[in-house]
């Protein structure tokens, strides 16, 4: 049994571990459709379908899939639903499915989603496999959201298509090309490895007083 | 304990009187000429631009830079200065400080600073301005009416965009290339700098001059900007001769930014290759480039490009022309890294049973059945199966619907007046409602003849896609076969640049014109500079390239389909009309 | 039928719209790439052996099968390149141990390899035919293997340097990415 309680599991996917800015899964959607906001919520919400819906199934069905070709059911369960998603979306809302494209049959390759059933939910039960889907989707929305707006907000001016500044705001229209993409993720990382070394630094300053008055 | 009359010190023990320092300087240094002609043919706003630039450059470092003194070596100032005389006059200043900071930032000091940077720093500077201002950066106002007074609009509130000139001049590579009447500026001018341009690139007697000072001193590789000239004299004097380029090989040698490039940048000593034989390549290479993106790009401009494309290669060239040291064999090439990325996901992927060709001994296991796998796979496949099958039945309608929908409203948009239409079919070399036996709907080339309300025709429709400036652009326009004019065009598909390129689907001028009845084959003018015939098109400034790929699709299709119509088109509509586009 | 000639086909998937600088396919290994130029280039040969396959694989299955049953698309597709995958992997092995020891992890890899699935799915998106497809197969592979051996040999040169550490491993891939692409854009309006 994991040593993990089931809050745990669901935050860690969030921001700990998070699957995009932590552990540098499924990039390809993460820069290519997160030229804006709307975007962003689009992929975000159909990778939320997919890997929630997944981890149910194949947890339920653990039992029943042999080891030599989990691998093979698991894309097989999340190609599924990937297709699921993909008809959805276009059936309800043709405009943002040609926004999106290409990608979100690409879904299926996220290495994110194969790595939570491969890792959790083929060994644990429904509701715990739910919760960690869960989170891990929640993290993938915030990092792609982030993404968004930050190339959104600096590309058109707008979050979510409301204007901000006014009409005579200079759009920096490399933030919604492919190299915006690349700089804009890895500004985040710098940012948030700068974050990270004051914190220590600021750790260490604490440990130093410490130190000294005692 | 006496006083050590011998005084030791490690090697070295001979120094000379070069340093970092001294070399940055001296640039500086042959640049003041330039400087001064800058300010001299494009009033002082320009040492505004170029000190936004330096302080751009100095605030990043000062801020961010990883060596306390790194300020004083002067390669900061180097930086702000050669990006600064990149710039065009009247270049917002604020924009100009970005440049300077990004540049510095993510051009060298990520790298780690001074001597470790792969790419010239005010060149990645130059490329993020391009890329994030494109407009502003390729525009060059009309010389002021007096030398005192600011070109542009460089007191431009940060953030907010410039005030956009009335007036103004392409340069001569610009005209050239774009111009409607190009002409080749002399060479004279472009020798002296008395043309348009950037703030450094005019004059290439004052670049030459700088570069022979520092070659003199041995400042300068003189490998480097020797075989960028031989190179783009011997490529584009070959395209030129065989006729496939408007460029004289001088005038390629002497407009734009060729001199100060390959003078000042590409010779910057940490971005460029160790050996001789290694710049040659290197020069070769950027010769190469520019002349290709000078020709056929989309941008007047390709100096910038070719050298970050090379300055990406020169690792590579480094360990092409590694001299072998007597004795030892080729050095290994680097150590294997281990990333977390492929860590995360080879611990997916690595866990027990997966098939890893590394050979390791399988965990003992029950053995089981193959015909229970391969039952479990069915069994999955088949429940899937069945679940998208249901989900489809409901979904596909509704997809059908709106696909239909959207054709319908734009073949009704380019053929107005259109009340329905019909698809017709290229079989063979006419026109066929029907298709043959089993054929594959997606093989055939159709167009959409349209009829208003008496059933009388209206025109035909016709669908095409071809590449653009950035992607794939696909429209469709409306041809009344009978005058030979067009009735309408929308815009269906477009990855163009924002702000530019998409103004031929968001500038309503521009696509009101081809619902005023041009006469094909189209041919494209620049605004204003027509002469009202019925072929004229006039393209949107700045997206030249754009507007002119729309032109060539409906010229080509025309091209394709004119045979074809001129058959003879079924003048009244089949029995069922309106059917739904089979897809 | 697409109306693209063959050789802007094969120029824009190499260059002007590049597979992993200008449409962030097959960013895994890009990202994870060791800083051997070797280890790249080899790599970037055996995607482009995967992906002719796969555009072959891809034009069959669409003018034959998938014709009637176009929600079976993104199944097929992903049951495709996960065999074909397979069968690269155990001819390599065959073929030249050497080679498969090097590739190690990253021959498995190749079936979440984005560029792979990606391309089966842009080729029936744009409607490619059978010559097209191949074009567009070889372009996109040898774009891809670009990229690789540039950020390879940068790599390489970069892990001499005293990187800041906040920007060492992906930030700084990123950034040399973000650059990349920046200097790519000078090919556009090429065709």
């Amino acid at each position: 049994m994991r040593s993990t309680t089931p809050s745990q599991d669901f935050i860690r996917g969030i921001w700990v571990e998070n699957p995009v800015l932590i552990q540098m899964l499924g990039l390809c959607p993460a820069l290519a459709v997160t030229n804006s906001v709307k975007n962003a919520l689009a992929m975000s919400a159909a990778t939320f379908f997919v890997i929630c819906c997944s981890s149910v199934l194949i947890s339920s069905c653990k039992r029943f899939i042999p080891s030599e070709v989990r691998i093979a059911a698991y894309i097989l369960v999340i190609a599924s639903f990937v297709t699921l998603a993909d008809m959805l979306l276009q059936a309800y809302s043709p405009v943002q499915h040609k926004e999106l494209g290409a990608f979100i049959p690409l879904i299926v390759v996220n290495c994110m989603i194969l790595g939570r059933q491969e890792a959790f939910s083929s060994k644990n039960n429904v509701l715990r496999s739910l919760l960690d889907a869960a989170g891990t989707g929640i993290g993938f929305t915030i990092a792609l959201v982030m993404m968004g707006g930050f190339r959104e907000i600096l590309g058109t001016g707008t979050f979510l298509e409301i204007p901000l500044f006014g009409p005579n705001f200079e759009h920096w229209v490399v933030m919604v090309l492919p190299a915006g993409g690349f700089l804009t993720l890895g500004f985040i990382l710098l940012a948030m490895g700068f974050i990270e070394e004051r914190k220590k630094a600021g750790k260490v300053e604490k440990a130093e007083k410490a130190e000294k008055s005692s | 304990m006496t006083d050590s009359i011998v005084r030791v010190t490690a090697s070295p023990h001979l120094r000379s009187t070069e340093s970092t320092t001294k070399i940055m300087w001296s640039v500086v240094i042959s640049l003041v000429p330039v400087v001064a002609s800058s300010i001299f043919f494009f009033g002082p706003g320009a040492i505004f631009i170029l000190l936004a630039c330096c302080a751009g450059c100095l605030l990043a470092e000062r801020c961010f830079g990883s060596r306390p003194g790194s300020l004083a070596d002067g390669s900061a100032m180097i930086t702000g200065l050669l990006l600064g005389l990149t710039l065009p006059p009247g270049f917002p200043l604020w924009m100009a400080f970005l440049g300077g900071a990004f540049g510095m930032v993510f051009g060298k000091i990520i790298f780690g600073g001074l001597g470790q940077n792969i790419f010239n720093p005010a060149l990645v500077g130059r490329a993020f301005l391009q890329a994030a201002f494109p407009v502003a950066i390729t525009t060059w106002p009309a010389k002021a009416e007096h030398w005192s007074m600011f070109q542009g609009d460089i007191f431009a509130i940060p953030l907010f965009s410039p005030a956009m000139d009335a007036v103004t001049e392409a340069t001569p590579l610009g005209n050239l290339k774009f111009g409607d009447d190009p002409t080749v500026t002399s060479i004279f001018d472009l020798f002296f700098g008395t043309t348009g341009g950037s703030l450094g690139e005019t004059s290439a007697l004052l670049l030459l001059l700088g570069g022979l000072y520092l070659a003199l001193r041995g400042h300068l590789n003189w490998h480097i900007p020797v075989s960028i000239f031989v190179s783009v004299f011997l490529f584009s004097g070959l395209f030129f001769t065989l006729g496939i380029s408007p460029f004289p090989p001088l005038f390629m040698l002497f407009s734009g930014g060729l001199m100060l490039g390959a003078i000042y940048m590409a010779t910057d000593m940490v971005t460029s290759p160790v050996t001789n034989r290694g710049c040659w390549i290197f020069g070769f290479g950027i010769g190469l480039l520019v002349t290709l993106i000078r020709i056929w790009g989309g941008l007047p401009e390709g100096v910038m490009y070719a050298i970050l494309l090379m300055n990406a290669m020169v690792p590579f060239i480094d360990r092409a022309t590694q001299p072998q040291l007597f004795g030892s064999a080729p050095k290994d090439g680097g150590k294997e890294g281990g990333k977390e990325g492929v860590r995360a996901m080879t611990d997916v992927v690595r866990s027990e049973e997966f098939p890893v060709p590394v050979s390791q001994p399988a965990p003992e296991q029950k053995k089981v059945s193959t015909f229970n796998l391969i039952a479990t796979l069915t069994i999955i496949g088949a429940l899937a199966g069945l679940l998208i099958v249901l989900v489809d039945q409901h979904t596909r309608p509704i997809i059908d619907k709106y696909r239909a929908e959207q054709l319908q409203k734009a073949v009704y948009e380019v053929l107005p007046g259109a009340t329905s239409y019909a698809t017709y079919y290229l079989v063979g070399n006419s026109l066929s409602l029907t298709l043959p036996q089993a054929a594959k709907v997606s093989e055939y080339k159709r167009v959409y003849i349209g009829y208003d309300a008496a059933l009388q025709i209206k025109g035909v429709a016709i669908e095409r896609g071809e590449p653009g400036f950035q992607d794939i652009v696909r429209l469709i326009f409306g041809y009344d076969p009978h005058t030979a004019t067009l009735l309408g065009m929308k815009v269906l598909e477009s990855k163009e640049t924002p702000g530019l390129g998409d103004k031929i689907f968001k500038d309503q001028a521009f696509v009101d014109q081809f619902f005023a009845g041009p006469q094909p084959p189209l041919v494209a003018v620049k605004a204003g500079a027509g002469k009202g015939r019925p072929n004229e098109i006039d393209t949107i400034t700045g997206a030249t390239i754009s507007s002119k790929v729309v032109i060539d699709i409906i010229n080509h299709a025309l091209q394709e389909w004119t045979p074809v119509l001129d058959q003879g088109i079924p003048l009244t509509p089949p029995a069922a009309v309106n059917d739904e586009a089979k897809q | 039928m697409s109306d693209q000639t063959l050789f802007s086909i094969f120029f824009s998937a190499m260059i002007v719209n590049n597979f992993t600088l200008a449409l962030f396919l097959g960013l895994c290994p890009f990202m994870g790439v060791s800083a051997r130029v070797e280890t790249a280039l080899r790599m970037g040969l055996a995607n482009i052996f995967v992906l002719v396959l796969t555009s072959l694989s891809a034009w069959f299955l669409n003018t034959f099968v998938l014709e009637s049953f176009p929600f079976l698309r993104i199944i097929s597709f992903i049951i495709v390149v996960a065999s074909l995958v397979q069968i690269v992997e155990m001819v390599v092995k065959k073929l030249s141990p050497t080679l498969f020891r090097q590739l190690g992890i990253f021959l498995p890899l190749m079936t979440t390899n984005c560029a792979i699935f990606g391309l089966a799915i842009f080729q029936t998106n744009r409607g490619y035919g059978f010559l097209q497809g191949l074009i567009f197969a070889v372009g996109a592979g040898l774009g891809l293997t670009l990229a690789l051996v540039l950020m390879a040999s940068i790599r390489e040169t970069t892990e001499l340097s005293s990187v800041p550490a906040l920007a060492k491993g992906t930030g700084l891939t990123l950034i040399i990415a973000g650059i990349l692409s920046l200097s790519f854009m000078g090919f556009a309006g090429m065709l």
